[in-house]
């Protein structure tokens, strides 16, 4: 313990007196050890003074005690080189002066030589201890930088979490010299945490509790804090971008030693580190996952796009060729014939149009898709599907309703036509033969709303929004051709414009389809003097 | 194949061009046209569609849009420096982009596939007398469809002998419509034809014309029977 080092510094050497194995831990408590040392250290300047005495000068014995002061200063600090330089102005005096053996002093000169001693001795052991004290704190904030540096390189290579704790349990304990534990959020709800590298169940109760309550609350708890300040160890949050991503629990091997402010804050800086490197695991993790995301969707838009295509082509030439059987001379005069080229075209029919909706859905729901969205009256959009459809709405009777002035919307008119032809077919599907289906549009505040009404069955009772699910069927069925894409479809290319479709059923029978898109500012003036001059016309 | 069963079509039968490289769909194309009354040649690229077409001189041409040495857009407007055959753009139900940009480089009209044979046939032939009727010397004078009657010397029009009051552009927007008659103009022809060039973005006047047209000319404007609307391509004047 009393071995002095001398410690090189930057281009520089200085007596940096320190314990070697002291491990920047102070004590608890002061002993008294060091003022004796003081004492000893007068007593040794005493007897060397007495042993030179014969040869040199009285003023220079001065010297071999301010030594001694300085000596004391640089290895015990300040309370000791004080008592040290007090107590050799006393010896000097003492063993020094005439009259020898007494604190009184003949040689009025000489009472000016005590006490320049005395100011020397004070001023060497408050300048001493200060650069002392500030030599220490470089170092241990040296070795605390050193420390972090090297976790944070380990932190850095870390590649999961298992190397992340296993880097900082490795630093940390070795910094502070104590245990550390870490406990991470479960994917199941109770409990939210374990203890890593523990099962549940050898984990303590109550570490888990105060663990819990440092993870939800994110602040510190344990030892040194307000909140469970009786416990041995000090648990800190690991918090980054405002998430809580688990709990770090520092414990002393032997009870009762406690943790200096600037460990404190070292270990606040650990936790930290450890909670960035973390926080990067993750974000590592969820773009691996996006990226894998990406490729299967890719994999299978590919899949059904190409697959749709193979089926595609094929069944148009079914189609044409079946419904040519149907128009074309020399057909034979047996009604049996006809039924079948008949059930041939419709089947293929149905067929295309299956194939088309899976194209459709794929096509809307991927990432990818591009609108090239204009203006468009409403009223145009909704005669043109309603032409478009009006081979398979033949049965029925379909009402437009059209406000008087155009309304505008912003949209990709093919899209937008898709949305109101399935909705047209969905009605037609679920409604008699014979009965209305009304489509009508209008301004409300700032949302634009088609409803498409019908007379048919309705809604199932319960949730109406799961007719817009992928699949879903109504409750006739297998009465009603398709494979349930139609709404799911509308419901994309709703979603597409940045609006909102919802299906209810009426009061009296049938359903209602609302559809609601945003007001966009900019559309085109419904009135315009677009007039072109010149030729004029009859009347 | 229907080729082993008939025998050489007479050569007065109007002779169809189809520049299509799916097989499939030639020989269907080929099966019901020759049963028809038509002779075919048929391409499978855009470079021997021209060929053909400049060699041949056929009535009529087909053109997909989707051929495998790129454009058939190019073949339509290759055609049209020198000709004024009715061509006919086949076309994917999808493919709206390649459907406006055939029509606009002179295409007559367009096909979705899959197509109805019937409605094939009807188009054909209205485009063949179409064509007819345009070569001989007397330009047409008049119009008529269902009950609506524009009569283009007097600037008059009538339904169900009704007199309708146009405006001058609401007036020239159906004449545009009139000159295409049966088949499809797109907002982009409309527009210049009616507006003159360089006005690209003023589509939205295409779509207010028409409102106000179908409201003065139509018995039902919410079941329109003379104007129709082609989403996102443009308007037909329907001529049966």
């Amino acid at each position: 313990m009393t071995a002095v080092r001398l410690r090189p510094r930057r281009g520089y050497r200085w007596l940096a007196l320190r314990p070697t194995a002291q491990q920047g831990i102070p004590k608890a408590g002061t002993t008294l050890r060091p003022y004796g040392a003081s004492f000893i250290a007068t007593a040794i300047c005493s007897m060397t003074g007495w042993a030179l005495a014969p040869w040199i000068a009285l003023d220079s014995l001065v010297m071999v005690y301010l030594v001694g002061v300085v000596v004391v200063a640089a290895r015990y600090g300040r309370g000791p080189s004080i008592v040290a330089a007090v107590a050799s102005a006393v010896a000097f005096d003492f063993f020094f002066t005439l009259p020898f053996f007494s604190l009184r002093i003949a040689d009025p000169r000489l009472v000016i030589t005590v006490g320049v001693m005395l100011f020397v001795g004070l001023v060497i052991s408050e300048l001493t201890s200060a650069l002392r004290e500030r030599d220490r704190a470089a170092v241990d904030h040296a070795r605390r930088v050193r420390v972090l540096y090297s976790l944070t390189r380990d932190l850095a290579r870390a590649t999961d979490d298992a190397h992340i704790y296993q880097a900082a349990r490795r630093h940390v304990a070795r910094a502070v010299g104590r245990d550390v534990f870490f406990f991470r959020p479960t994917e199941s709800a109770s409990p939210d945490l374990i203890e890593v590298g523990h099962g549940h169940l050898d984990s303590d109760s109550t570490r888990i509790e105060i663990a819990e309550w440092v993870f939800h609350h994110r602040r510190r708890a344990g030892t040194g804090t307000t909140h469970h300040p009786d416990a041995e160890a000090i648990y800190l949050p690991l918090v980054a971008a405002d998430r809580a991503l688990g709990v770090i629990m520092v414990r002393p091997r032997s009870p009762g030693s406690r943790l200096t402010v600037q460990q404190t804050r070292f270990l606040g800086h650990c936790a930290r580190q450890v909670a960035g490197a973390m926080e990067r695991e993750r974000l590592v993790r969820a773009a691996h996952a996006a990226e894998r995301a990406a490729e299967e969707e890719q994999l299978r838009n590919s899949l059904l796009a190409s697959v749709s295509h193979d089926l595609r082509q094929p069944l148009m030439v079914i189609e044409g060729a079946a419904s040519s059987l149907l128009d074309g001379p020399g057909a034979p005069a047996n009604p049996i014939y006809w039924e079948r080229v008949q059930l041939l075209v419709a089947e293929a029919r149905q067929m295309s149009d299956t194939v088309n909706k899976i194209l459709d859905m794929t096509r809307f729901e991927s990432t990818a898709v591009q609108l090239d969205r204009r203006w468009y009256p409403v009223e145009t959009l909704v005669l043109g599907a309603v032409n478009r459809v009006r081979g398979c709405l033949s049965e029925h009777v379909v009402i437009p309703a059209m406000p008087n002035e155009l309304l505008w919307v912003y949209v990709d008119a093919l899209v937008f036509e898709k949305l109101l032809t399935n909705l047209l077919e969905n009605a037609a599907k679920y409604s008699e033969a014979g009965s209305h289906i009304s489509i009508s549009a209008g301004c409300f505040g700032n949302a634009i709303e088609i409803r498409v009404t019908d007379e048919g069955c309705g809604l199932p009772p319960g949730d109406t929004d799961a007719v817009f699910r992928k699949f879903h069927r109504g409750k006739h069925r297998n009465a009603v051709p398709g494979i349930g894409l139609g709404l799911s479809i509308c419901r994309a290319i709703v979603a597409l414009h940045e609006g909102d479709i919802t299906a209810h059923r009426r009061p009296t029978a049938g359903t209602e389809f609302v559809v609601k898109l945003p007001v966009v500012p900019g559309a085109p003036a419904a009135q315009g003097d677009f007039e072109v001059a010149g030729a004029s016309c009859s009347g | 194949m229907p080729q082993t069963r008939q025998a050489v079509p007479p050569q007065d039968w109007p002779l169809l061009l189809v520049v299509e490289d799916d097989p499939r769909m030639r020989g269907l194309l080929r099966s019901v046209l020759r049963a028809n009354g038509f002779r075919t040649l048929e391409a499978e690229t855009s470079k021997d569609g021209i060929e053909i077409a400049v060699n041949a001189l056929p009535h009529f041409i087909f053109v997909d849009l989707g051929l495998p040495d790129g454009d058939g857009v190019d073949l339509i407007r290759r055609v049209r420096e020198w000709s004024s055959v009715p061509i006919f753009v086949l076309s994917g139900r999808d493919r709206l982009h390649e459907k406006v940009a055939g029509l606009n480089a002179g295409a007559d009209d367009y096909l979705t596939k899959p197509f109805v044979p019937d409605e094939l046939l009807a188009r054909v032939r209205a485009a063949l007398r179409r064509m007819a009727a345009r070569d001989r010397p007397v330009a047409t004078a008049s119009f008529e469809t269902g009950d609506l009657r524009i009569d283009l010397i007097r600037r008059l029009v009538t339904v169900r002998g009704q007199r309708i009051y146009l405006t001058p552009t609401e007036y020239r927007l159906l004449v545009v419509l009139v000159q295409h008659a049966g088949c499809v103009v797109t907002h982009e022809r409309l527009l210049s034809e009616v507006w003159g060039p360089g006005k690209a973005d003023f589509i939205h006047y295409t779509h207010i014309y028409m409102t106000y047209l179908r409201r003065k000319l139509e018995p039902d404007p919410m079941n329109p029977v003379y104007l129709l609307t082609e989403t996102g391509i443009g308007y037909r004047l329907s001529s049966r």
